[in-house]
């Protein structure tokens, strides 16, 4: 069963531009930060390999450009995604009220085949910072309503929670695509049973 | 002289503020140059006496560089120089002509004329430098490596045999001097040419030049002349040659009136030849390129001119674009170009292989954007090859962007018809809404009356954050604090 699977994750990291998103995957891929801003122009892609759930998978993570000046380039690549980082800045609450138009955006471009249960995780970046604005609660009850997404707080600059964000990312990711292949191997379901077989409402009968 | 015309109008409105600060840097920069100073200046200041009154008595001792503004002439004793000038002097007059830029002011008249002045007085150090290393060797090879600047003239020896196949071949091409319109023996006569302009001129002619630098008019001007042929009449000329001022008089027929097609104006025979050009004027208001007599400065700025991306086209004449086709032909795979370039640039593939620079070269104006054209573009577009050179461009972008995963990655899906199909804003029968940015099938939008869903989703998405931004307000009111947002999402 194992072997059937396919080993490349594609992960798709969004959000505001200046929250972090370059440097938690630098953090994460390459152990290193850099006070530096840079814009990131367009997209561009890294590549890890992960041990989730005793496999060796390659998690493939796309860097986006936050900045809208520098989105006039389409976003296919979110087709096919298999998990999708929100990444807000504590510091920011703007970035924070923009998670919402992300994932919507995210759902239509990349239209997955179950966007209720796509898995989502959000991240709050720059917890080092002193000067927090959005509370974990706040955060914690926006990703409750949205089909409970997990939560991380974490921090690109002292590398906290990073790695074990990321781990979460790939095991949800994983577990949709065991999801899928479910779908895959029965493409055409047949429930047997009086409920389904029949309308529930015998006015709607269309005999 | 022109320049000792300025003398008698100083406004002085620079002048004493840029004198203020000389007189601080007086007792600098004398102190540098010691006893040199003062020495070889030409003409006294603001004496008006012409020039060769230095101590030496050189009796070509001439200025022979741009007119001063008058703003500067009363710096003039410190800056200019005649050819009798030894290099402390020069070195000294740098060194003030550098602090002068510093101090004046931005996008001045004072700071361009002190700007090619500095690269003037570097030229002739140059010169004069290499002149002295020259008579060290051996007093006999006669100076002709330096670059000799006269009136924004850049000089430099012409040497007609080099680069051509043969003498026979240099030989069959006469060249004629700019100055006094005779040939040019290369054999025999040593001639100059201007770096800048392609002014040639004998060796001996050379003090005498008259015409400005072409590319000094064309710094200055900055934009072709845009009205056709604006003519003001021999009498506003003063019946004179609109470059030397010889006397032009209808009835004497050894010097006929020559009127140039470009600047409107008249010329003598021997500053107009009769060259023919098209007229950047003519071209832009009634795309005729038929060709029309010049003079010959005309001639040599329309050159310099060729090939800057200055013409907002469609801004000058947007009736152009409705009937002729070509050049609607050319702004629709300029705008395709202008969206390829922005996957170019992103692409690190494409930028190591280096695809735009190596297919467009020094004419990147063309996919930057489609306002501007240069004047051999506009030539290029009537004769067809501007169309074929631009789709040659685009199937190299096109099979780039085709066969690169990067390039793909970022290209756009429809997301009204949502099937796995990628578009590209430059393909066909695709539509680009002007306000998100997103692309459409053009089926698609004129399915959903050409409202673009993504626009839609922005505004309710900000008439939410209003709602909220609201209500967050109202919560504040009753101390509600992280609740109240919670509740609005």
């Amino acid at each position: 069963m194992a072997s059937r699977k396919k080993s490349l994750l594609k992960v798709i990291i969004l959000g505001d531009s200046s929250v972090g998103k370059t440097s938690l995957m630098n953090q994460y891929v390459n152990k290193r930060f850099s006070n530096q801003y840079k814009a990131t122009i367009g997209a561009d892609f890294c590549t890890k390999e992960v041990v989730v759930n005793d496999r060796v998978v390659t998690m493939q993570i796309w860097d986006t450009a936050g900045q809208e000046r520098f989105q006039s380039l389409g976003v296919a690549f979110y087709r096919g995604a298999d998990c999708c980082v929100l990444v807000y800045d504590v510091t920011a609450p703007n970035s924070f009220k923009n998670l919402d138009s992300w994932r919507d955006e995210f759902l239509i471009q990349a239209s997955p085949r179950d966007p209720e249960h796509f898995p989502f995780v959000v991240l709050g970046n720059k917890v080092d910072l002193d000067n927090r604005q959005v509370s974990t609660r706040r955060a914690q009850q926006w990703c409750q309503s949205k089909n409970d997404i997990p939560y991380y707080e974490t921090s690109a600059k002292e590398g906290i929670n990073v790695e074990m964000a990321f781990q979460i990312i790939a095991k949800n990711a994983l577990e949709l695509e065991a999801e899928a292949e479910v779908i895959n191997d029965f493409p055409d379901q047949i429930t047997l049973g009086p409920q389904s077989n029949r309308p529930s409402n015998p006015d709607n009968c269309q005999c | 002289m022109s320049w000792r015309d300025s003398i008698t109008s100083i406004p002085g409105a620079v002048a004493h503020i840029l004198n203020e600060s000389a007189n601080t840097l007086l007792s600098h920069s004398s102190a540098l140059s010691g006893a040199t100073v003062g020495s070889a200046f030409s003409g006294g200041s603001g004496s008006g006496s012409d020039a060769g009154g230095s101590e030496e008595g050189a009796p070509q001792g001439q200025y022979r560089g741009l007119p001063i503004p008058a703003s500067l002439v009363r710096e003039q004793w410190r800056l200019i120089f005649t050819s009798d000038a030894n290099i402390q002097d020069l070195q000294a007059a740098i060194a003030h002509c550098r602090d002068l830029v510093l101090l004046s002011e931005e996008l001045s008249e004072e700071r361009r004329w002190l700007v090619r002045h500095l690269v003037d007085l570097r030229y002739s150090l140059q010169q004069l430098e290499e002149a002295q290393e020259q008579q060290s060797l051996s007093s006999d090879i006669v100076v002709m490596n330096a670059i000799r600047a006269v009136v924004g003239h850049h000089f430099v020896p012409h040497h007609p045999h080099h680069g051509k196949r043969s003498r026979l071949q240099a030989a069959a091409r006469r060249n004629y001097c700019d100055h006094c319109t005779a040939i040019i023996w290369s054999v025999v006569q040593a001639s100059y040419v201007c770096s800048d302009c392609g002014y040639l001129v004998h060796q001996k002619c050379i003090d005498s030049v008259k015409r400005v630098c072409a590319h000094v008019l064309v710094s200055e001007r900055q934009y072709p002349v845009a009205e056709i042929c604006p003519e003001i009449g021999l009498a506003a000329q003063g019946y004179k040659c609109a470059e030397c001022g010889t006397l032009l008089n209808l009835k004497n027929s050894w010097i006929e009136p020559r009127l140039c097609d470009y600047s409107g104006l008249y010329f003598c025979p021997r500053c107009h030849w009769n060259d023919s050009n098209f007229i950047p004027a003519r071209i832009i208001h009634n795309w005729d390129f038929s060709p029309r007599r010049v003079s010959r400065t005309s001639l040599q700025e329309i050159r310099l001119f060729l090939n800057k991306p200055l013409i907002r086209l469609e801004e000058d004449n947007p009736k152009l674009f409705v009937f002729v086709e070509k050049l609607c032909a050319v702004k629709k795979l300029r705008q395709n170009l202008v969206h390829m370039r922005h996957y170019l640039a992103a692409c690190k593939l494409a930028s190591d292989q280096k695809l735009v620079d190596q297919q467009l070269g020094g004419r990147r104006h063309l996919a930057q954007s489609n306002e501007f054209y240069s004047l051999s573009d506009l030539v290029q577009v009537d004769t067809g090859a501007l169309t074929e050179f631009l789709q040659a461009v685009f199937k190299v972008f096109d099979d780039h962007i085709r066969s690169c995963h990067m390039c793909l990655a970022q290209a756009y899906i429809c997301e009204i018809c949502s099937n796995n199909e990628v578009i590209f804003p430059f393909d066909d029968g695709c539509i680009k809404c002007d306000q998100c940015n997103s692309i459409y099938h053009r089926v698609c939008l004129t399915r959903k009356n050409m409202i673009c869903p993504k626009c839609t989703r922005i505004q309710e998405r900000r008439l939410q954050l209003d709602r909220m931004k609201s209500t967050e307000e109202e919560d504040e009111d009753e101390e509600a604090t992280d609740d109240g947002v919670a509740i609005a999402f």
